[in-house]
This record gives C-alpha cells, structure tokens and sequence, in this order.
C-alpha cells in the first residue's frame, strides 16, 4: 500500500523454494511460567506463497505456535524468524503480519457495521489519536470486495452469519496489506458449504496478493483438498513435503496424543483419497509444494 | 400552577436555574458518552463502585475545606476528582496485575474509600447536612465554581474521547487484537478509568454518588437496543442522556422532586419503553 491507501501491484512470490522463508522455527521450545512445557524443539520453514495447514489435537500447542509467530510470546529456547527477523523484533514489519484468532468470545452483538471492524484493521497504521481519513474507508470497501462481502459494507456486524462474520474478520486481517496471515481455526462454526467457498477464497487470495498463509484447523478433510503441506502438532511438529502424503506411521508419532481421528485422516489420506492438489489447476507445481 | 413560576421563566430571570440546566446538560451528555464504553465494556459495576468511592473524597474535601466559600468548593472539587483517580487507577492496578480479580478490587476498594468517608464525616466538627447533597444530588446546591469546574472536567472527557476515538473503540470492540496490531492497550485501559472518574466528579454534586451509576449505565443500555452501528449508539445515547436530563429538571422544577432521581426515573422510563418496543418487534 502506498501513501495514499492505493492498492499497489506486487509479484506473486508463489511457492519458490530458493526464496528465503517468510517463517523459519528453529529448536523452539515454549514453556509457560509454571514450568508447563507446551512445545518442544519444534522445526519449521514456511516458503513464500505457501499454504500451511497446522492440525493436531486440543492443547497441542497449535495457537500458541500461532502467537509465538506473532511475536506476542518469547521462546523459552530457539528462535521464530519471520520475515528473516526475530519474531519479537518485528517493528514495523509486524503490519506485514495479518492474524486472526480464533471465534473467541468477540461480543457477536457488538453495534458496528462492517465497514467499521474492518477499518479497524487499519488503526495501526493511521497512528495514535488521527483521524481515519477517506482513503482509510476506500482501502476497507477495496478489502471487502476481494473477500465478496463489499455490498454487506453498512450492515451491523451482529446481522450476518458466522461465516459472513469470519469473512469479515479475514478483510480486516488482510487491509493492512499483509504478507503473511496467520488464522486460527477460521471455519469453526461455518457449516459445510460455507467451509469450501471459504477455503476457495483463501486460494484465490493467496494467488491474487500473493499471500503466505498459515492456518490452524479441525477441519481434517478440507485442510488436505487445499493446504500445500501440512504440519501436525502435538508438542512437537511432524512436518511433510506434502499434504497428500502423510502416512499412519506418520500421525501416529505425532499423535502420541492418540486421537482415532488424526489416524484415519492419516489413512485416508494414505489412500490418495483427498489427492485433490494435484488436480487443482491452480495448484502447486510439482515438486514445488 | 399559580404558586409556580414557569420553568422558561425562571430560566430566564434565576441564575441558579441556568446553571442548573447547564449543569444538568453537561451531565447527561458527558455520562451518555461513557455509558456507551461501559455498557460494552460490561464495567457497570466499576461505575458503581468509583461513584460510591466518590464518598472517600468528598468527605476528605469537606473536612480540609470546612469553610464555605468559592475557593473551598474548588478544593472540594479538586479534592474529589484526585481522590476518584487514585481510587481508579488502583483498582486497575491491581486487577492488571492480577492480585486479586478486578470485581474483588473494586468491592476492596470502594468499601474501603466508604468507610474513611464516614470516619472523616464524624471526625468533622460541624453539621453534615452538606453530605447528604453529595450523596442524593441537588442541583440547586450547584455553585458557580462547581459550574466552572464542571465544564472543564467534561471539556476534558470530551477532548480524550475524540482524541482516543478510534483506539477506545478497536480496544473496546476486541481488546486481544487491538493488542496484537499495536495499540496502547494498557493506556487505554487507564484512560477509561481515569475518564470515568472525571465523569463521576462532574456528576457528583447533580446527581448524587448514589444514583450516578445510573447514568452511566441507562443511556448506553437504551442506546445499544436502537443502534446498527458504533456511531450511532453514541449519537442515541447522547440524545437520550441529554433528552432524559432536560425532560427530568423540568419535570422536578413542576412537581418540586430531587432532580437527580427525577433524571433516572425519565431515562428508566425511556429504557423500558424502548426495551418493550424492541422486545415486541422481535417477538413479531
């Protein structure tokens, strides 16, 4: 984004694997104050233009590997570089960085319209005590548009679907132009129909800004028709080379936490069920992924 | 209403009546405003418990200014506004750093500012009918000082609500991801707090520290039934706050009632017309 709130063009840094990662995570050990460990050295190298899906079970570790990515928490060992930069060192980087937390207890019912939550994304940027000025408002109903929810600008927030709401909270994540989003289970609560014209739009996203997107998710079988790899946690991380090619052996190491789900999914996936990515047009190249 | 003079009238031949009225409006507006934060922010029972603190500060004002003259109303005034910022910004010390949680602060804190009021109101060594003005409001009993110190007090508020506007809404709105984008979320979190004891200061003397709460708490409950949007919840609530307050001196000057609770009465009134409206066109 340029001064004025102009949309400026940038390259499509899709998936090159001699790019420097946007994340690198290196023997990262997190531990809260009472001594809980929570993750233990993790490992982790997210290229630019990749969709990572990061699943595993409750309590795995999921969102706070989100929120050491955020810089919002210091690791007890290792380091999180993002963008070549420790995490907590962002600056002003860090607007380079979209998030969106999980459907937490946001008051639903909140009076604001659209168009106001997802200026707010741009508060930051606008500086202590300014005033939002027009171009502000433009960038908001620009964002809108590219999430298909520009005609819902001046409605109340609390008059729309869960699903709407997500979209809504993905545009205000994404006006600051970032280059990296991190979302935390964003289809919880959408139903089915919703979750895959969700996950469409992600693509389209990625492809048009040219985004790097990590996202942690219960959706078992939509996270392997669209992330490129897939990453599961359980304290530790089990990374792959691609999402389609996880195996039970695999999820079950990972799974220490012995979920039946994760295993089936791993079998399934095993089973070249779910092998959509390789379909996809706009997918991957191979090798790439 | 032959013994009763109008209340245009006496608007316009008593002084008294139009600091009464301008007294009444700033109170209503500069109430309605916060109303808006603390119905959203659920800090209702904060409201309360600063505003009963109130006491603390008011009794330690009239005891170092015993003598009645403009400059004791000042150092009553002054007194009571640091008073109710120190007690403020305590309590949200303390619930920040999670001694203890932020409703045990408050029920510690208030109860504790009470109680050195009245100790400091039996240490006095004259009469204490003034007390009772402060605790159920006359605005009659507003002087010219309090006037003076009442504009500039609200004039404040005003400035830090628009100055903040943006900010207090995202921290409002989602207090976790106005931290993540980097704003000032421990700022702003004492700013309404000091913004609020400002306010109960402004209100004190019309409306009593016993019903302020109700200010700051009705306006913003009506006007968050009615509004679409942040915008206009504030715009509704300031409506009915300054509505309610002009509509309740009128009514107490007619029918020779304590304005203060006259003023609640009209807003309770406004909420539950609008409570059943809304209530009745949903059940459609």
């Amino acid at each position: 984004m340029d001064d004025k709130g102009n949309l400026t063009a940038k390259p499509f840094p899709r998936c090159d694997e001699n790019q420097a990662p946007i994340v690198e995570v290196e023997h990262l050990d997190f531990a809260w104050q009472n001594g809980n460990m929570v993750l233990q050295d993790v490992n982790l190298q997210v290229p630019p233009g990749v969709i990572l899906g990061v699943i595993g079970p409750n309590g795995g570790g999921k969102t706070t590997l989100l929120r050491l990515i955020l810089g919002e928490l210091t690791p007890t060992r290792g380091r999180v570089l993002v963008f070549g930069t420790p995490a907590t060192r962002l600056g002003k980087k860090r607007s380079a960085v979209g998030y969106m937390e999980q459907r937490s207890e946001l008051d639903r019912g909140f009076p604001v319209t659209v168009a106001e939550v997802v200026v707010m994304g741009l508060f930051a940027h606008i500086g202590l005590g300014r005033r939002v000025g027009r171009w502000a408002r433009e960038k908001a109903l620009a964002t809108l548009d590219q999430v298909g929810m520009a005609e819902y600008a001046t409605r109340p927030m609390a008059k729309l679907s869960v699903g709407q709401q997500q979209r809504v909270l993905i545009a205000r994540a994404l006006v600051g132009d970032p280059r990296l989003l991190l979302l935390d289970e964003p289809t919880a609560g959408v139903d089915v129909g919703g979750q895959e014209s969700f996950f469409e739009m992600l693509l389209r996203l990625r492809d048009v800004l040219g985004l790097t997107i990590i996202m942690v998710t219960h959706d078992l079988p939509q996270i392997g028709h669209y992330a490129d790899r897939l990453a599961c946690l359980c304290r530790t991380i089990h990374w792959h080379e691609r999402a389609d090619r996880v195996t039970p052996e695999e999820i079950r190491d990972a799974v220490s936490c012995e979920l039946d789900e994760f295993l089936a999914f791993g079998r399934r996936l095993a089973g070249g069920e779910h092998d959509r990515s390789r379909e996809r047009p706009d997918g991957p190249e191979e090798g790439c992924s | 209403m032959t013994e009763r003079v109008g209340f245009l009238e006496a608007l316009a031949s008593f002084q008294f009546m139009q600091q009464a009225l301008l007294a009444g409006v700033l109170v209503g507006a500069v109430c309605s405003a916060l109303s808006v934060y603390m119905v959203l922010r659920r800090m209702a029972f904060i409201g309360q418990g600063i505003s009963h603190a109130a006491f603390g500060g008011v009794a330690l004002g009239l005891y170092l200014f015993q003598a009645p003259t403009a400059w004791a109303d000042l150092g009553i005034d002054l007194t009571t506004a640091l008073f109710c910022v120190g007690v403020a910004l305590l309590i949200g010390l303390v619930s920040k750093r999670g001694l203890v949680s932020a409703d045990s602060a408050i029920g510690i804190f208030f109860a504790a500012a009470m109680a050195l009021g009245i100790v400091l109101v039996a240490l006095r060594e004259t009469y204490a009918a003034d007390v009772i003005t402060y605790l159920f409001g006359s605005i009659l009993a507003v002087t010219r000082t309090d006037v003076i110190v009442m504009v500039i007090l609200s004039a404040v508020v005003f400035l830090l609500l628009a100055v903040f506007y943006k900010e207090l809404l995202y921290y409002t709105f989602d207090e976790h991801m106005a931290a993540v984008s980097g704003l000032p979320t421990g700022f702003l979190h004492y700013l309404l707090l000091v913004l609020l004891a400002l306010t109960i200061v402004v209100s004190v003397k019309v409306v009593g520290l016993v019903l302020v709460s109700a200010f700051l708490v009705i306006p913003g409950a009506t006007a968050r039934l009615l509004a679409r949007s942040f915008n206009g919840m504030l715009a509704l609530s300031l409506v009915l706050g300054v509505g309610s307050a002009i509509a309740g001196l009128v009514l107490s000057h007619y029918a020779s009632l304590p304005s203060g609770a006259t003023i609640v009465l009209t807003q309770f009134l406004a909420f539950v017309l609008v409570s059943t409206l809304v209530g009745w066109r949903k059940s459609e």
